[in-house]
């Protein structure tokens, strides 16, 4: 309103007043202008207001269409990848026994300079970069400056942030020294051990590996209450080897060579499983979300050809011979003719894969059964006979002399029991190199050379173990200067490997047919998706059925005493009660590696036999290298393979016949023929029998293994204990193996009480209770039956489900407790509820 | 009856000129000879009760969209909060929710009893209230309690309460009532009677803002009194110049503090310091970015595990976006903007200038916060601790801002504290012939009748 006169007029000063109003403000109007005015300003406001939150929903959309530029941030952000190793396979035998496993056994890390009171970061230099922390931008830079200028005014110095401290700060100390007393209470580990682990601001350190399940457990309790700061459990595996030394050279470690845990690392191994969860800020997984199964991922398990039991006696004869005869090492090894399957591959090195402090001696981390190679000797003469036959150079009316040496330029060949003549079968009865020499000249040295070539001489038999040996074989054959000829033909000048001249002897057993050896029966994946099988090889025909039938004769001859006829072979000690067997004796001088001249000290005593002989099942072969025990009676070294490594066959063949449920030949001694329902009877109680031998032998193993352990523990010496272990096994009415399983079966008929039985039966003084061992996972069971003093005979690998004695039962120490294990899916030891009244 | 005589002002040119169209209508109306009362100017009475326009009533719609954005932040809220809940409350999920409910059903009530306190007799009230605003703003110095470096809250009885929230309602008010003033003594145009009074108590909010620190609300309250005055009629140039200086000194703050200058580099690029200052603004761009149209579905945001802090008060918008899409945030958009847009028209149609500038101060006061908001989660403005009004968790907030609502809805109802609840009418499928409403022949003067007549009667 403008100001007015008395006349109501406007006087000039305020007419120029309100055109300046005007002009400024447009003022001075009535007060329903100046409302419309005021409203359009306030339009002006609230749409200046409305705009701004347009503009910001167009940066929104702006934002959703370039969602692909951030998708790697948000991803990252909401998912966290964990990397797993999963379960490595097992290691069987061909009947399923588990021969190496992996138990769950978690590990215990820590960073001792994160063992800090909680809100604490480890105290840095102002140069130094934040361990654990990236600080990268500027920004974060100069927050970093900041903070450091507010720290320098105490009083406004804020509580939230969070404080540093030294190494050395004395909180820190007294907090290393009680994380380390807890570390050490629950896994058992030294303190001294565990202290000196924490005493230095290294970044990462084991304080213990492969803790049991208890502690693990304790350890996470602990630690999700906030007890052990620093301190990390990680998942890991510990391989365990239920048979400790039992073909413990063949299973091996991953680190040795010509083992199958080495060889086959590639099919054992887990794969590594990436799981990709939900987490929150703090990157704690909240869920899997369609997560792999790790057990499905796990490795896949191989099942070999070997055969426990027979492995175990192959080891233990040839152990006892490489004893009794002082020598340096032997090898023993069974094929299966049928298939080719090596049933046992033994050596002598006691290789424990358990134990992987010190290197076995003599070679080591080595399988010397599969690496070795050696000049065969007479052994290889069978071959220069099935030639001679086949090529038909060789008459069976013939008779060859061998009286008089045969001279080669400036060498001589003689033999080392003369003899006057021979025919086709008694040259390789008398082992003559007289007469190979002779009938090796009657063929070309090419056809010859054909022959071992065809047996696979020289060439890896692929077992599809590392390091194996190739034998050395000199070529083309038609460079032979004729005395290396001559000595081919009777196993000098020529390396060859166990297992090739056990090919080559299955090669005449089968009937001509060469089957490659096979050490893999098949491969088993947990999800069974990508299992393997191995087939036997069909085989390729080097002889006539007709000359390997005539060899074997031969090879027979070789075990007969001397007799009408029989001019006495040199592997008589290779023949043994109700089967026949055939081989040849082979008692080879080896190169000295110094001076690369035969040695005249170092020999190779070995026997290959093929057995029962009419209609062969198994070649035996055994070898001890360099024997160097003194014969009083003798008055040398007793080396020939017929004494030394013939009886080993003998023991190995008169185990795994029966075992393998062979039937008796008709021509052995000590068969009944008139009675065949005795000779039936008589041949089941030979395989119960044998099959009880091998259980105690692998028992024994098992309780020098024990004694060895309690001497470690109670400081002892060992051999003390393993005679209180033994006695404690030789009580009478002990149950082992089967006995332990049909006492399972009794308890199931009455009820399903074993107690009420265990506790019927009076127990021996001494005697411990079984504990229950169902739902444990393997790892738990094989320490509460070493606590015990029992001994654990595993099936499978998981959890416990099936156990035999019972629980509660009352066996004398040492007892074997026979446990089936089942493997949970997810591959972890999982117990699932089990039916009690199982039949083991 | 014989037309009074016409008063000179009418017929002065310099007044007619700017005479309103409706007001010459309304002569054309007394022409026509229609049954309309013809208000000469003259008998129109002066100052506040010249008022032409009609208070809009009880404004049910914008009741109604509050209640609505409520109800959605209980909601968003609760989902909001799970983790942070489960995380520092010993697992008790619902612990926001319980809050916030409560918060609810005051505001509830601070609500109603706003709208039906007439909003004249806040004038009375303007200066005790500052004063109060003030001294809570002084107390929380004393008294406060420290949350994430920020003392904002003060207990009372057990309850957390910011008065910084209370002094923006407290500002607004005395905003009001002295513009009020001003502009009856038409002294409003002045620097040093218009600007500078207010101008001086808003720096002393300012500072005691800066004390806690909380740079949001001292901007929120430059905001107000920039617009609050500009409404008023204060000389554009005082303010555009004043409202520079203040740009420049803002820029000198921010400069001078190292962290402050990191936090607004960080804005400018979030990616680049997405693990350090740009952390939060990056994570709720993140949110709405992936979010996308039509979001992940209620309950599924990834973000608000921890990545976006503060996901349940200060940043819901972004779980909004992630979980419910930009659909679900244009929604939210169009309940602030058409709230504001009733807020306009209940300050366009106020009774009288006080209940004009205290509208357009709530109005701007929720706009404000609102388009903040939006522009902080959807990254372009930098970081502030504005909430976003009835959605976000926070009692003072929410209760403040109830009460600022009520405050509003009662200027629309022209200070009337009782109204007549809306009659329900069922629309009407089909109309008979003779129910059809006589079409206006000329709708601009009919509309100006109804005015006139309404506005006097």
């Amino acid at each position: 309103m403008a100001m007015r006169d008395a006349n109501g007029r406007q006087t000039s000063i305020q007419r120029i007043r309100t055109r300046v109003f005007q002009l400024i403000d447009r003022a001075g109007d009535t007060p329903k202008a100046r409302q419309e005015r005021a409203g359009r300003r306030v339009q002006q406001v609230v749409g200046v207001l409305g705009l701004k939150i347009v503009m910001a929903y167009c940066f929104g959309i702006m934002l959703v269409i370039h969602v692909a530029d951030v998708r790697r941030f948000a991803e990252d952000n909401w998912n966290s990848r964990t990397k797993i190793e999963t379960r490595r396979g097992d290691i069987l035998d061909r009947n399923g026994v588990t021969l190496a496993t992996s138990l769950r056994a978690d590990s215990v890390s820590v960073d001792p300079r994160w063992v800090l009171p909680p809100g604490y970061l480890p105290w840095r230099a102002p140069e130094d970069p934040l361990p654990g922390a990236q600080l990268i931008d500027e920004a974060a830079e100069a927050e970093a400056v900041a903070l450091a200028q507010e720290e320098k005014k105490p009083k406004k110095r804020d509580k939230s942030k969070s404080k540093t401290m030294k190494f050395d700060d004395p909180i820190a100390v007294q907090l290393r020294a009680t994380v380390a007393k807890r570390i050490a209470e629950v896994t058992a580990t030294p303190l001294s051990e565990v202290t000196e682990r924490l005493a230095k601001p290294h970044g990462f350190t084991y304080v213990a590996k492969h803790v049991d399940d208890q502690a693990a457990r304790a350890l996470k309790s602990m630690k999700s209450r906030g007890l052990l700061p620093g301190v990390t459990i990680q998942p890991d595996w510990l391989r365990y080897f239920p048979n400790n030394q039992l073909a413990g050279a063949l299973i091996g470690t991953d680190q040795s060579t010509g083992s199958v845990e080495q060889s086959f690392d590639r099919i054992l191994r887990g794969q590594v499983v990436e799981l990709v969860s939900a987490k929150d800020v703090s990157a704690i997984p909240l869920y899997y979300e369609g997560a792999p199964d790790p057990g499905l991922y796990g490795g896949r398990s191989v099942k070999l050809t070997i055969d426990e039991k027979i492995q175990a006696v192959a080891e233990h004869h040839i152990r006892q011979a490489v004893i009794e005869r002082e020598a340096d090492f032997g090898i023993a090894v069974v094929m299966d003719v049928q298939t080719g399957d090596i049933l046992a591959l033994a050596e002598t090195s006691g290789m424990n894969p358990n134990d992987t402090d010190k290197p076995p001696v003599p070679f080591g981390w080595h399988n010397i059964a599969i690496e070795n190679q050696y000049e065969p000797g007479s052994t290889f003469k069978v071959f220069t006979v099935a030639a001679a036959l086949q090529e038909k150079v060789l008459k069976k009316d013939e008779i060859i002399p061998i009286s008089s040496p045969v001279v080669i330029g400036s060498k001589v060949i003689k033999d080392d029991h003369p003899h006057s003549q021979c025919n086709w079968w008694q040259c390789l009865q008398v082992s003559s190199n007289i007469a190979m020499s002779k009938i090796a000249m009657r063929m070309k040295k090419e056809t010859f050379g054909d022959y071992l070539i065809k047996l696979g001489f020289s060439k890896r038999v692929d077992t599809g173990l590392t390091g194996e040996g190739a034998g050395q074989l000199a070529w083309p054959p038609d460079k032979w200067p004729l005395i290396q000829y001559a000595n081919i033909a009777f196993g000098q000048g020529i390396a060859v490997t166990p297992l090739q001249i056990v090919a080559a002897y299955g090669t005449l057993a089968s009937g001509g047919v060469y089957r490659r050896p096979r050490l893999v029966r098949e491969v088993r994946s947990p999800d069974g998706r990508h299992d393997e099988q191995f087939p036997v090889d069909p085989g390729r025909r080097v002889y006539d059925a007709e000359v390997a039938k005539d060899t074997l004769f031969a090879m027979a001859s070789v075990c007969q005493p001397k007799g009408e006829n029989s001019l006495g072979g040199t592997g008589t000690q290779a023949r043994m009660p109700n089967y026949s067997i055939g081989g040849k004796t082979g008692t080879a001088q080896q190169v000295d590696p110094k001076n690369g001249r035969y040695s005249e000290t170092h020999w190779v005593g070995s026997f290959i036999g093929v057995t029962p002989i009419e209609n062969p099942r198994l070649v035996v072969f055994a070898a001890v290298d360099n024997p160097k025990k003194f014969d009083p009676k003798l008055g040398k070294v007793m080396r020939y393979g017929g004494a030394i490594a013939a009886p080993v066959v003998r023991e190995i063949g008169r185990f795994a016949l029966p075992y393998l449920g062979v039937p008796p030949s008709p021509g052995a001694p000590y068969l009944d023929k008139n009675d065949p329902e005795k000779a039936r009877r008589d041949d089941e109680a030979r395989r119960l029998a044998a099959n009880k031998a091998a259980d105690q032998l692998i028992k024994k193993d098992a309780i020098a293994q024990i004694g060895a352990q309690m001497a470690a523990v109670a400081g002892a010496s060992a051999p003390e204990l393993q005679a209180a272990a033994k006695a404690q096994v030789g009580k009478p009415g002990q149950t082992v193996g089967n006995a332990a399983v049909s006492q399972g079966n009794m308890a199931t008929a009455t009820g399903n009480d074993g107690q009420a039985l265990a506790d019927a039966q009076a127990p021996h003084a001494g005697d411990v209770r079984v504990p229950d061992l169902r739902r444990l996972p393997m790892r738990s069971v094989r320490e509460r039956l070493h606590a015990a003093g029992l001994v654990l005979e595993a099936h499978g690998s998981g959890v416990g489900t099936v156990q035999g004695p019972l629980p509660g039962a009352m066996v004398p120490k040492g007892t074997v407790v026979h446990v089936n294990f089942r493997r949970m899916s997810d591959g972890t030891d999982v117990p699932q509820p089990v039916a009690l009244n199982s039949n083991p | 009856m014989a037309p009074p005589p016409v008063a000179t002002d009418a017929q002065s040119p310099a007044i007619a000129g700017v005479l309103p169209d409706e007001f010459m209508d309304s002569l054309e109306d007394a022409d026509l000879g229609g049954q309309t009362r013809v208000v000469p100017p003259r008998a129109m009475p002066k100052g506040d009760a010249a008022l032409v326009y009609v208070p809009v009533g009880m404004d049910w719609a914008a009741l109604g969209t509050i209640l609505a954005l409520m109800t959605v932040g209980i909601v968003m809220a609760f989902s909001a909060s799970v983790y942070v809940a489960l995380h520092n409350f010993n697992g008790d999920e619902s612990h926001f929710l319980t809050r916030h409910l409560m918060h609810a059903a005051v505001a509830l009530f601070v609500l109603i009893a706003a709208m039906r306190f007439p909003y004249q007799a806040w004038r009375k009230l303007a200066y005790p209230l500052l004063i109060f605003a003030i001294g809570g703003l002084v107390a929380v110095l004393f008294f406060g309690k420290t949350v994430n470096n920020a003392t904002r809250w003060i207990i009372i009885g057990g309850f957390p309460f910011q008065p910084a929230e209370f002094s923006k309602i407290a500002f607004v008010i005395y905003l009001a009532h002295s513009l009020t003033k001003k502009i009856s003594t038409e002294a409003v145009h002045r620097f040093s009677v218009g600007f500078l009074p207010h101008a001086i108590v808003w720096c002393i909010a300012f500072a005691l803002c800066m004390r806690e620190p909380d740079l949001g609300t001292g901007i929120v309250l430059a905001i107000l009194l920039f617009s609050m005055c500009y409404v008023a009629g204060t000389n554009m140039a005082y303010v555009i110049f004043v409202g520079l200086l203040g740009m420049g000194g803002l820029a000198a703050f921010i400069m001078h503090n190292p962290m402050r200058l990191a936090r607004f580099v960080a804005f400018l690029h979030p990616e680049l310091y997405r693990q350090t200052t740009g952390f939060q603004a990056f994570n709720a761009q993140l949110a709405v970015a992936t979010g996308g149209l039509f979001g992940n579905g209620l309950g599924m945001s990834r973000q608000k595990l921890g990545f976006v802090p503060e996901a349940h008060t200060d940043f819901i918008l972004s779980i909004i976006a992630e979980e419910l899409g930009l659909i679900g945030v244009a929604l939210i958009g169009l309940a602030f903007v058409f709230l504001m847009a009733r807020g306009l028209r209940i300050a366009m149609r106020a009774r009288d200038e006080f209940g004009r500038l205290v509208a357009t101060g709530i109005t701007v006061l929720l706009g404000t916060q609102a388009a903040v908001n939006f522009g902080v989660v959807m990254g372009t403005l930098p970081t502030k601790g504005l909430t976003l009004p009835f959605v976000s968790h926070g009692g003072s907030s929410l209760i403040v801002l109830s009460l600022a609502a009520g405050v509003l809805l009662n200027v629309g109802r022209g200070g009337n504290p009782d109204f007549a609840w809306p009659e329900l009418r069922l629309p009407r499928l089909w109309r008979r012939r003779d129910e059809e409403p006589e079409r206006p022949r000329n709708t601009r003067i009919h509309r100006a009748k109804a005015k006139i007549s309404g506005g006097i009667s």
